[in-house]
Formats: structure tokens, C-alpha cells, sequence
């Protein structure tokens, strides 16, 4: 790797770091499953998921360990919760099988989408692990759609709880696609060869498709995209009491075109800002190594 | 042929070492004691999964995230597995589940218990893991084939997870102070819930178990196997036994452990074990809380059919 220029590395790293992350993260809420899942196959099932994950995340730490000289669970296990880049959405908790696999849909189909367009990367290396772990990846998209197909068609209970589930992590999805540091640059040496603007456009086509194609709503919650408003003495709706107040997050297409404004509460991940709920599983996660880093295990 | 006759003439198949299968004439207390044995065993399977998954979001590296991940896994597969033949004998995995998680049946002593370190994880994964083998190999000669093949499949995966705890033993046993103290440390509190392990002494006379071969053991000599096989390895790592009465002894061979206080293993089996509630209250919750999830699924299952 010693014959990568500065600023092709120093473009490298973010990137690989946020897809890393972002499988880490992900392949470690889906194996908080492991022992409880609430029913038997899908145990079985998610618990193989998770180690798919978690073997791709230590994929990514690979590749970067070339590159920073760290080795990969250095990487993994011995950084500050601040300093992790993956989108929020991979550390909200599991909350129910419901949300589960809403989140499961959502980011399998970014995953995809990411993965297919880094086939492309300049950097070799990256389009091959890209290539490789599409293959892998397939399988867990065809494990949510079997649910979504099942649960679409079933019950109303089962109905509507994956719908209400599916508003909620929708919202949380954009981060996935929130802008890299050095972005740009990445871009320019084509180790990124779609910026993450294109990937969302992509991703929001896909999958509002392939929702409504289960006869599911694509929409976020309703709480979310009509924002607060309250009465003033006078009568008058004004909107929110804070000046600060931010603007509602909104989807919506236009000929075509996916325009995406507001707020979104699961964005800040790839600038390092988390949730609460990270400072725990961050906890969790470094626990043991931190208490003897110098350690083998 | 009275039931007396075909009484006798199904014990005298055992004795002479034959296989029952499912749909073979058995006698009811057969069945029911067959049926309750691979129910608990099914039951400690996948309550079993909870102590150590609970160190998979805390692995200190990658690779052990994966490989304790995959473990936990197959331990609930094994649960799946022995589910299967637990429901022929005549009660549905819904109902065995709902006795489970309201404390009408058992699981195994040693998963009642907290586990505080990735020592403990060491301890399950070769202690416990072990002191399971030595049960589930003297099983593979069961009298009821379903169950004798199941036990051939698990014993042979056991054998895999067992290497899997040597391992993390090893690393600990040959780490830093800090991660030979958690090993001693697991030690310590695990030792008393694995003598206990194989039950109370027990009157082989009694056992319908034993008369029916389902099982070919009694506590006692299950548990000096252990003892003989392990003690001598844990020595032979610098680790000292919590038992101040164990000593070899020079004429049998064997390793004879001090007394035993059965008092903690009696408030187990009541279900008073320290983390018996918590464990089963969470998997309640879980369970009444999906219960959207197995409609979804029955329902979809009747559609096919």
C-alpha cells in the first residue's frame, strides 16, 4: 500500500471505515438476536447474518489495516464511540422483530446498492471484496423479502406492525447515504465511483419499488413528516415553540427525481455524531478489550 | 396379547439391546419419561444459549465474536433438533415452549447461573460444554433410535465447540495475570454448579431410566468421568479447585471429590436458582410480545396446505 499517494489514502480510510462500521454495527445489534429471537428457525437464521456481518466488517478492517498499519480489530475494538462513522440507523436497538426486520429490508437493499457500484472502485482491492460479498448479500435480501411477503399477506396485527415499523427505520435509512469526509476526492481518484447523493436517489427507487410492490406504504411516520404545531392564546397554529425549531424531514418524488429536505434524526453518523443508545453498545462492544489491550484472546 | 405380555416382551427387547422407534408399541411410562428426558434436555439446549450469548456483544476480538456466535447457534439448533423428537413422542413445540417459560418444566442446574467475565465464557465452553459430553456420548447407545441418532449428529458438533473452549482456555491460561485471574475466577464460582451437574446420587434400581436404557449411566459414575478426565488437566494449568476435600486416590485411579452441599441444587430444581426468573421472564416477554410472529407464520403455513 506504500505506493498510494497521501491524498488517495487519506480518501480511502473514511470510506472504507463507514462501510466497515456500518457492517459491524449492524452484524452486532443482529446477533443481540442470538438466543432470543422469538422463534427458533429465525434464531438460526439471524445468527447466521449476524457472522456474515461481522465477517464482512472484518473484511473492510482488512483492507484499511493496509492502509493505517493497525491491525483490524485494533480497528474494531480500540477506538472512541465518537470516533466510529457507521449511520445511525445500524445502532438503534432491535426494539422487536417488527423493526428488526424493517431495518433488516432498508439496509440489505443499500447494502446492494453500494456494493454494485463499488464493483466499479479504481481500487482494486475494493471491488473485489465488492464483488465477493454481493454474492453473500443476496441471500440476505431474499430472507427479508420472505418476511415482508409474508407478513404483507398475513395477519392484520403482523400487517401492520412491520407498516409502522417500516415508517419509522425508512427515516433513519437516509444516513446511510449521508456524505463521506473527503468525498470529494474519493470521487475525483474514482475509488468511489457514484457519490452517495446518486446511491440515495438509487436506493430510494429500489426501494419504494419493491415496498409498494408488497402493497406496503412507502412513506415515514406520520409524527415525523408533519412536524409539531401549537396553538398560540390567540387561537393561531404556529409551528413549534422553539425558534430553532428544525424543519420536519420530508421524501418526495418528482418526475423522476427523489428530493429528500428536513431533518432527519438518523443523520450524524459518518461525521462520528451517535445516539445515546451507541454510548451502551460501545460499552458492550470494547468491553472486554479495553480491559487488556495488549492481550491476545 | 395382554398388556403384560407385550410388557414383557418390549422389556426383553431392551434388554437385549434392540432400538424403539417412533411408531414402535411402547409402554406409557416409557414414553412419558422418554418424552420428559429429551424435553428437558431440548429446554436446557436452548436456555443454555443465554448465559453465554450474553459475552457475544462483549467478545474482545472479531474472530471470537464469530466463532461464539456460531456456537450459540448451533446449541439452539440442537434445541430444534431435539424439539423434533420430543414432539413425536406426542406434545407440540408450542406447548412444551409455554411450560418452559412458566416454569412448569426444567432445565439443566448450571444455566440458572450469572456469568460475569469472558472467563466465564472459557468455563461453559470447556467445563460445562465437557461435562455435557460425557452425558451425551453415554446417550448415543439410547434404547429410542430417534433420540440415539439425534445424539450422534450433537455429540459430533459438541466435539467441535469443545476444542472452541480449550482454545479460549488456552489463551487465558497462558495470557496476562488479569486473564489467568478470570479463569480461576470462573472457576471458583462454577465448580460447586458442576459437581452438582449430574444430579444427587441416585438409586439405579429406581431409575426407569435406566431400566428402559434410555439412559446407560448413573449420576455417579458420569460424574467420576468427568472428574477423572478434567481435574488433572485443570492441575496441569496452574489452576487451583475450589474443593479442599478432592484428592487421588492411589488405589482406584480415581479422582474423589469432598462433600457436596446439594442445598443450592435443591433451590434450583424449585426454580429459585440466582438468575432462573430473569432468564425465563425476559423469554416470556419476548413470546408474548410476538406473538404476531406465529400467527403471521401458522397462518401462512395453512395457506400452503
Amino acid at each position: 500500500m506504500t505506493n498510494l499517494s497521501p491524498a488517495f489514502k487519506e480518501s480511502l480510510e473514511p470510506l472504507l471505515l463507514a462501510i466497515a462500521d456500518d457492517e459491524l454495527i449492524m452484524g452486532h445489534r443482529h446477533s443481540e438476536w442470538t438466543g432470543w429471537a422469538p422463534h427458533i428457525e429465525e434464531d438460526i437464521a439471524f445468527s447466521s447474518i449476524a457472522q456474515d456481518e461481522i465477517g464482512h466488517a472484518n473484511l473492510f478492517y482488512t483492507l484499511l489495516s493496509g492502509v493505517i498499519d493497525k491491525s483490524p480489530d485494533e480497528i474494531a475494538l480500540a477506538r472512541q464511540s465518537s470516533e466510529y462513522r457507521h449511520a445511525i440507523i445500524c445502532e438503534r436497538p432491535n426494539r422487536d422483530w417488527a423493526y428488526t426486520l424493517a431495518r433488516h429490508f432498508l439496509y440489505d437493499t443499500a447494502e446492494r446498492i453500494r456494493l454494485e457500484s463499488l464493483r466499479a472502485s479504481a481500487y482494486k482491492p475494493l471491488a473485489d471484496v465488492a464483488d465477493k460479498l454481493l454474492r453473500e448479500e443476496r441471500y440476505h435480501e431474499l430472507h427479508a423479502e420472505a418476511w415482508f411477503s409474508r407478513l404483507s399477506s398475513g395477519p392484520m396485527e403482523g400487517r401492520h406492525e412491520l407498516t409502522v415499523a417500516l415508517s419509522e427505520a425508512l427515516s433513519d435509512a437516509i444516513g446511510l447515504f449521508e456524505i463521506i469526509d473527503s468525498e470529494q476526492v474519493a470521487l475525483e481518484y474514482s475509488i468511489l465511483p457514484e457519490s452517495n447523493e446518486d446511491l440515495l436517489q438509487k436506493f430510494l427507487s429500489d426501494a419504494s419499488e419493491r415496498i409498494e410492490s408488497y402493497g406496503l406504504p412507502f412513506q415515514l411516520s406520520p409524527s415525523e413528516s408533519e412536524g409539531e404545531f401549537l396553538a398560540t392564546s390567540s387561537g393561531e397554529m404556529i409551528e413549534g415553540s422553539d425558534e430553532q425549531a428544525a424543519a420536519p424531514p420530508a421524501i418526495a418524488e418528482a418526475e423522476g427525481k427523489w428530493q429528500v429536505t428536513g431533518e432527519f434524526a438518523g443523520m450524524g453518523g459518518r461525521r462520528g455524531k451517535h445516539s445515546p443508545e451507541f454510548d451502551e453498545l460501545w460499552d458492550d462492544l470494547t468491553k472486554t478489550y479495553r480491559e487488556e489491550p495488549t492481550a491476545t484472546w | 396379547m395382554t398388556y403384560e405380555d407385550k410388557l414383557a416382551e418390549f422389556q426383553t427387547r431392551i434388554d437385549a439391546g434392540e432400538k424403539v422407534e417412533t411408531n414402535d408399541w411402547m409402554p406409557d411410562d416409557y414414553r412419558l419419561a422418554t418424552l420428559k428426558f429429551i424435553e428437558m434436555h431440548a429446554n436446557s439446549e436452548v436456555m443454555g444459549a443465554l448465559p453465554e450469548r450474553e459475552w457475544i456483544p462483549r467478545a474482545p476480538s472479531l474472530r471470537r465474536k464469530m466463532s461464539l456466535t456460531a456456537k450459540v447457534q448451533d446449541e439452539v439448533g440442537h434445541g430444534q433438533l431435539l424439539y423434533r423428537v420430543a414432539e413425536d413422542l406426542g406434545k407440540t413445540r408450542e406447548a412444551m415452549f409455554e411450560d418452559l417459560i412458566h416454569g412448569r418444566t426444567k432445565f439443566h442446574n448450571v444455566f440458572h447461573y450469572p456469568t460475569e467475565h469472558w472467563g466465564d465464557v472459557a468455563i461453559i465452553g470447556w467445563l460445562i460444554d465437557g461435562a455435557a459430553l460425557v452425558t451425551q456420548r453415554a446417550l448415543l447407545d439410547c434404547s429410542y433410535a430417534p433420540y440415539a441418532r439425534v445424539m450422534k449428529r450433537i455429540c459430533s458438533e459438541e466435539q467441535l465447540h469443545l476444542r472452541h473452549g480449550e482454545d479460549i482456555t488456552l489463551e487465558l491460561a497462558n495470557g496476562t495475570e488479569r486473564q489467568r485471574w478470570m479463569f480461576q475466577d470462573g472457576l471458583d464460582r462454577w465448580w460447586e454448579p458442576i459437581m452438582h451437574f449430574y444430579g444427587p446420587p441416585s438409586n439405579p434400581d429406581k431409575d426407569v431410566l435406566l431400566k428402559y436404557r434410555v439412559k446407560s449411566k448413573s449420576n455417579e459414575e458420569l460424574r467420576q468421568e468427568f472428574l477423572d478426565h478434567y481435574v488433572p488437566r485443570i492441575l496441569d494449568l496452574g489452576f487451583e479447585l475450589p474443593d479442599n476435600g478432592l484428592h487421588h486416590d492411589s488405589e482406584s485411579g480415581q479422582w474423589i471429590h469432598g462433600e457436596i452441599d446439594w442445598d443450592p441444587f435443591w433451590k434450583v430444581v424449585k426454580g429459585e436458582g440466582p438468575r432462573t426468573e430473569a432468564r425465563l421472564s425476559k423469554r416470556r416477554a419476548v413470546w408474548d410480545h410476538h406473538r404476531w410472529v406465529r400467527e403471521a407464520l401458522s397462518e401462512s403455513i395453512w395457506k400452503a396446505a
